[in-house]
């Protein structure tokens, strides 16, 4: 997993053109310090050649003053080219993609056919080289969408909407965070980003617009069974069945997510048991009660049924 | 304390300049339709940015003083607060105004 | 520059047999509970630094307890609720309770010194400033132990802070505690400002001042302008918590960028009020140790004045990433590059001083801090360059990277020259210096473990570990830069506590060797409690090498003011630019009025924070009484006229008027009201641009008539003509003369009308204040001249009180032209905002 949410392992437009960015800076202020350092040891070294000139108000104009006017001068304007370059993309093929920060996790909306849009959480699938416009709100506090191997971070503001474009070069999984503290269990608000290629994606998008799957043995017809009458649906929704609550993330295809619990753990049928039971443990604070209520049977029904939501 | 004041004119002429040029963006974008703030807030941080540094060459050519160290001191930072004001100036000709970074 | 020093010393020997007597007598501390009284500044400076010092441990404690957290990924050690307490009170506590109050208790204890003067110009405001300081920061401090700590991060951003997140008090502790503590580094930097520029000794010209003084003075200055911002933004955010106006909320019109925008207004000029004093410091220890003067002193002056300015035009670095326009962004990092061009002359002179030496360059304790903090500061001047990149920064914001950075600029920048400042300084007040050998381990355990810790960061936060959180995960190999940060840290703190022991060991207060450094400046003159024997007269900017014998001189006695000509504690009062003598100012010595109103200021706030608002409001208008009974026994008036101090000199001891002390510190304290009243124009106007719709137009049904306004104005230009009048009023001849308090009272109660005329005026409008964010701002707007406007009716008060005790007349007058002086402020004040909130809405 080294590597999934680094700055400098860039799989993205923008992570790419920051990194060499950074690599530039790293190699000039490495030489500007070693300078400095060479300099004092002079200084301190007492009678050599050449200290002369270093004993004089000339060092300090022009090494003080003149040098780094220049230099500050040119990372200036590469900055801001570089901020340019950077400047959300106005691409009329770009997808649009709605991210809203709650505490503690991402509510991820998308356009469906027909210009119905439909939800997932903690989990951005995008398609390789085309930009993707993503709009970012929050529904409570101040967040911050980040995933670094693909671009820079940007605020989520109650009143506003800020967007940014990912542009994302090679296929696979990159794991973003929340980058502005937003109180409790900020630590545990994390996400991933799929990178798909276009037919994937696609292919991919359709389903996840579509509804769930039915349930298809006793044991799972259990647990949606459960699902619905323990209340689950007053907080979650799965297409296709009556749960439509709006407060909690969306499940309809729970099963098929990456990670649970805003990539706070793996994805699988005993993970999603104990977060049930235990989940304040588990993420301290996070706005889901702990559910005792099931006895093992049910638990494992249940939890066998969303794992199954593919 | 004018003599004070006089030993740090530089300095203030550059906080005038970037009052003037934060609020002119951040007012002009915010009540211009989009599209049609470009120009304005080109120009008015263009002539803000000639308009600081032609008063900070006048200041720099009349130091005020004939004490060495204040002159000495008044003058440079004449020349750091130019030097400040020009770099202010050179955003807007290549960054884009009023979008997103 | 070298003027020739007077052919003749000011006072010949022998000098009377009693004079140090007196003078000891009269500087004497007081013993026992009295010592509580003490106003002397080596007595408070003492306290100060080590109430300071005391912070910075339990701080550090802190942040040991969270380094042990990270030490390893997915560790519980500690909860999540604990962590996010535990950084919140680190944070605030290092920036609030250690930086600034360290550097204004080094102001405290060395200006004084180093000016030669017997004590700074207001004692009392000092000893006040600290006791707030003392009991404000130990109560905020301890909600740590009884989980009732603030967890919104030393930054508070709303709306996370607002009721709806954060119910409870533990956001009231931050907001009350931390507004109280910057009122009392506001009353700090008063101080400061006029102990620099009005106490100095004859002679000592602004190009021969110790560059600690100009650093100070530098820093004082910028506390008036950056401090008053965060005190509005928490005066805004307590008064939405309590009541409900909204200024940060999007739903009526506020914004939470509001707080951001004026908490690092204040927030990134504070790194550089932390810094500036910290490079004044270095500049003082270098020369001595190359044995030679700085080179480019004016260089330095001019880094410091710029580096003042600039600083100023950064504070939206840190909102780089929050959505505004990228022409914005690109503004403040032009200014970013600008504020490190003086960073850059500060370390080139020290490279060339060091290099300027007599022989070679002294490798003491303290030169080993300043070497290292030459080394980490460089990297973290480094690193903020590249953050000041803006596109850089949208990776590297709110991450281990910055992290890093800052404790490479605030420890490095700080911390490190303070150590230095310990080791070099310790001989001027304890009585043995400090061990050289415990010294350079301490040096290298605080050098090898700061990197440690912190060099790593920079790694963790490229990894993409981002700030502030309490845990993570093991598998994403962020794991051994944590564990090395955690190694560092406790070498680093290794370091500390065998500084500790060293100063247990070897700090003994009083008189220490004399000049062990062979230093040239004047702090290094022999000294008791009364500062110098005499006060020299100054002719270059290390006097103790370029004057001969200056040391024998003032100790015998020869210089200005060997006595006490009046009876009491006086010190010199210079003009601020030549520093010709001007008179001697008495100044007021230990008392317990400024004592219990620091302790009823502080009461009152933290009574306000739990609720319990009568005893509250008792306890405030203790403090209110507190500082009028100390008050009133200053303004001593000319007393026996005139006093010699030497060289045939004869000065006035008192004056009124813009020559005098009290006139200078009135006009700073304008200052600092007068920027917060700008931040309050800045809010309006900034609001107003994010939701017009919700401001009052023309042709609102809420924008009060004309006639409201014009009235008004028509008071705030009586009341300003009557206090003219009533000034003028004092010279008349009795009975004529009775009219004035008359007026002046007049004259108070025409500002509290009008205050009271623009709040009816919009109330009657059906405007209320928790409406929308254009209401809160209009009834805010009100609410600040109306604090300083009861604070003109007290002071009015105040001064027919002491004219009806024969304590006020035409040549002893300071209580009314204080009075007058805030009077006109205000009624200026009133004004501007009637254009702006009457005014601007029309023009819509």
């Amino acid at each position: 997993m080294n590597g999934v949410q680094s700055v400098l392992a860039p799989r993205g437009q923008d992570a790419e053109r920051i990194a060499t960015l950074f690599w530039t800076m790293l190699g000039g202020g490495t030489l500007i310090m070693l300078a400095v350092a060479v300099l004092t040891a002079l200084a301190l070294k007492g009678d050599s050649p050449g200290r002369g000139w270093l004993r004089s108000e000339r060092l300090v104009v022009w090494v003080g003053i003149v040098l780094p006017v220049c230099l500050l001068t040119a990372l200036l304007a590469w900055g801001l080219f570089a901020l340019r370059a950077g400047a959300v993309h106005s691409d009329p093929d770009a997808l649009r993609v709605a991210v809203v920060g709650e505490r503690w996790w991402w509510r991820v909306i998308y356009p469906g056919a027909g210009g119905r849009s439909f939800e997932s959480a903690n989990e951005l699938r995008i398609p390789v080289g085309r930009t993707v416009n993503v709009e970012l709100r929050t529904a409570d506090v101040i967040h911050s969408f980040w995933v670094p191997s693909l671009a820079g971070k940007v605020d989520m503001i109650p009143g506003r909407t800020n967007v940014m474009s990912l542009v994302a070069n090679a296929t696979g999984v990159s794991r973003g965070q929340c980058a502005e503290y937003c109180g409790g269990a900020h630590a545990l608000m994390s996400f991933h980003v799929v990178a798909l290629n276009a037919t994937e994606f696609e292919s991919w998008l359709a389903h996840e617009s579509g509804p769930a799957i039915p349930p298809a043995d006793a044991e799972t017809r259990l647990g949606q069974t459960l699902f619905i009458t323990s209340g689950c649906g007053a907080c979650h929704t799965i297409r296709g069945t009556d749960a439509a609550g709006r407060i909690g993330p969306d499940l309809t295809h729970v099963g098929g997510r990456l990670s649970l619990a805003a990539a706070t753990m793996s994805n699988d049928a005993a993970a999603i048991g104990r977060w049930i039971r235990d989940n304040q443990h588990i993420k301290p604070q996070n706005r889901m009660p702990p559910f005792a209520i099931f006895d093992d049977r049910q638990l494992a029904a249940l939890s066998r049924y969303l794992a199954g939501l593919k | 304390m004018p003599l004070l004041i006089r030993l740090v004119l530089g300095p203030i002429v550059w906080a005038a300049h970037f009052a003037v040029v934060y609020g002119a963006h951040t007012a002009l974008c915010a009540i211009r339709p989009p599209g049609t703030a470009e120009a304005s807030v080109a120009m008015a941080v263009g002539i803000a940015t000639l308009a600081a540094l032609l008063t900070l060459l006048l200041a720099g050519m009349t130091p005020g003083t004939a004490v060495r160290f204040r002159r000495d001191v008044t003058l440079l930072l004449t020349v750091l607060s130019a030097i400040a004001v020009a770099w202010l100036g050179i955003t807007v000709l290549i960054v884009p105004v009023c979008t997103s970074p | 520059m070298n003027e020739s020093p007077p052919a003749d010393l000011p006072n010949p020997l022998p000098r009377p047999a009693r004079e140090r007597e007196e003078l000891l007598r009269i500087w004497a501390t007081p013993r026992g509970w009295r010592r509580l009284t003490a106003v002397n500044n080596t007595v408070i400076g003492i306290f100060y630094i080590g109430m300071a010092f005391l912070f910075f441990i339990l701080a550090g404690l802190l942040g040991l307890l969270m380094r042990a957290q990270l030490a390893a990924g997915d560790s519980t050690l500690l909860s999540q609720d604990l962590y996010n307490q535990l950084f919140t009170v680190h944070g605030t506590t290092m920036m609030f309770l250690f930086a600034v109050p360290a550097m204004e208790a080094l102001g405290v204890m060395l200006l004084p010194q180093m000016l030669a003067a017997r004590d700074l110009p207001f004692p009392r405001l000092s000893a006040f400033a600290i006791w707030a300081y003392v009991i404000g920061g130990l109560v905020f401090f301890s909600t740590i132990f009884y989980d009732l700590a603030p967890r919104g991060g030393w930054f508070m951003y709303p709306p996370l802070t607002l009721t709806e997140f954060s119910p409870g008090d533990s956001a009231d502790f931050w907001l009350l505690g931390i507004g109280f503590i910057e009122i009392s580094a506001i009353a700090g930097a008063v101080e400061i400002i006029v102990g620099v520029l009005r106490t100095r000794p004859p002679g000592m010209s602004l190009d021969k001042m110790p560059i600690f003084a100009w650093s100070m003075l530098i820093f004082a200055a910028m506390i008036v302008f950056a401090f008053p911002a965060v005190i509005l933004a928490t005066m805004m955010l307590e008064i939405e918590r309590s009541f409900g106006w909204p200024f940060f909320t999007a739903a009526r019109g506020g914004d939470s960028l509001l707080w951001q925008h004026l908490f690092w207004f204040f927030g990134h000029p504070e790194v550089y009020i932390i810094f500036l004093p910290a490079a004044g410091l270095v500049s003082m220890i270098v020369p001595t140790m190359a044995r030679t003067p700085l080179v480019g002193y004016r260089l330095i002056v001019v880094a410091l004045i710029a580096t003042g300015f600039f600083s100023f035009g950064l504070w939206v670095h840190h909102m780089f990433t929050t959505g505004i326009p990228a022409l914005s962004l690109a503004f403040f990092s032009a200014a970013s590059m600008a504020v490190a061009v003086p960073s850059g002359i500060q370390v080139f002179s020290w490279i060339a001083t060091m290099a300027a030496g007599r022989g070679r360059f002294r490798i003491t304790t303290p030169s080993l801090f300043v070497l290292g903090f030459l080394f980490i500061f460089t990297v973290g001047g480094l690193t903020g360059v590249m953050v000041a990149v803006v596109p850089f920064d949208f990776q590297a914001h709110d991450t281990y990277f910055v992290v890093a950075h800052f404790h490479y600029v605030l420890i490095g920048g700080m911390v490190f020259p303070l150590f230095a400042t310990f080791y070099y300084w310790a001989p001027m007040v304890s009585r043995r210096a400090l061990s050289e050998r415990f010294g350079r381990w301490v040096f290298w355990l605080m050098f090898v473990g700061f990197n440690v810790t912190f060099f790593p960061m920079h790694i963790a936060g490229l990894m993409g570990m981002p700030r502030r959180v309490w845990t993570y995960p093991a598998d994403i190999g962020w794991d051994l830069p944590n564990l090395v940060s955690t190694i560092g840290a406790f070498i680093l703190a290794a370091g500390v506590l065998l500084f500790v022991i060293d100063l247990g060991l070897r700090f003994r207060r009083g008189k220490g060797p004399d000049n062990p450094w062979q230093a040239g400046t004047l702090e290094w003159l022999p000294n008791d409690v009364y500062s110098t024997r005499s006060i020299p007269h100054v002719t270059s900017r290390e006097p103790l090498w370029e004057q001969p014998g200056l040391a024998r001189d003032v100790e015998q006695g020869r210089y200005y003011l060997p006595n006490a000509p009046t009876g009491g504690r006086e010190t010199i009062v210079t003009s601020p630019v030549d520093a010709t003598p001007e008179y001697v100012i008495r100044m007021p010595g230990p008392g317990w009025a400024h004592f219990f109103a620091a302790v009823f200021t502080a009461a009152c706030f933290l009574l306000l924070t739990v609720k319990v608002v009568v005893p509250a409001i008792a306890c405030g208008v203790l403090a209110v009484l507190s500082c009028l009974v100390w008050v009133w026994q200053l303004d001593l008036g000319p007393g026996k006229g005139p006093v010699p101090i030497g060289a045939g000199i004869s000065l006035p001891t008192y004056r009124t008027g813009p020559t005098s002390h009290s006139w200078w510190a009135m006009v700073v304290l304008m200052l600092v009201a007068a920027s917060l009243y700008l931040a309050w124009m800045f809010s309006y106007l900034y609001l107003w641009t994010v939701s017009p719709e919700v401001w009052a137009t023309g042709d609102s049904p809420l924008l009060p008539g004309v006639e409201w306004p014009v009235l008004s104005g028509a008071l705030l230009l009586a009341g300003t003509g009557l206090l003219v009048v009533a000034g003028r009023g004092l010279a008349w001849t009795r009975p004529l003369r009775h009219v004035s308090p008359a007026l002046t009272l007049i004259a108070s109660l025409c500002l509290t009308a009008a205050t009271i005329v623009e709040i009816f005026g919009h109330w009657t409008a059906g405007l209320r204040p928790a409406d929308s964010a254009y209401a809160a701002m209009v009834y805010l707007g009100a609410t600040l001249t109306g604090q300083v406007v009861i604070t003109v009716l007290i002071m009015s008060l105040f001064a027919i009180a002491r004219y009806a005790a024969g304590k006020l007349d035409n040549v002893r007058r300071l209580a009314f032209d204080n009075t007058a002086l805030l009077g006109w402020y205000g009624a200026g004040q009133g004004l501007v905002g009637l254009v702006l909130v009457h005014g601007f809405p029309r023009l819509l």
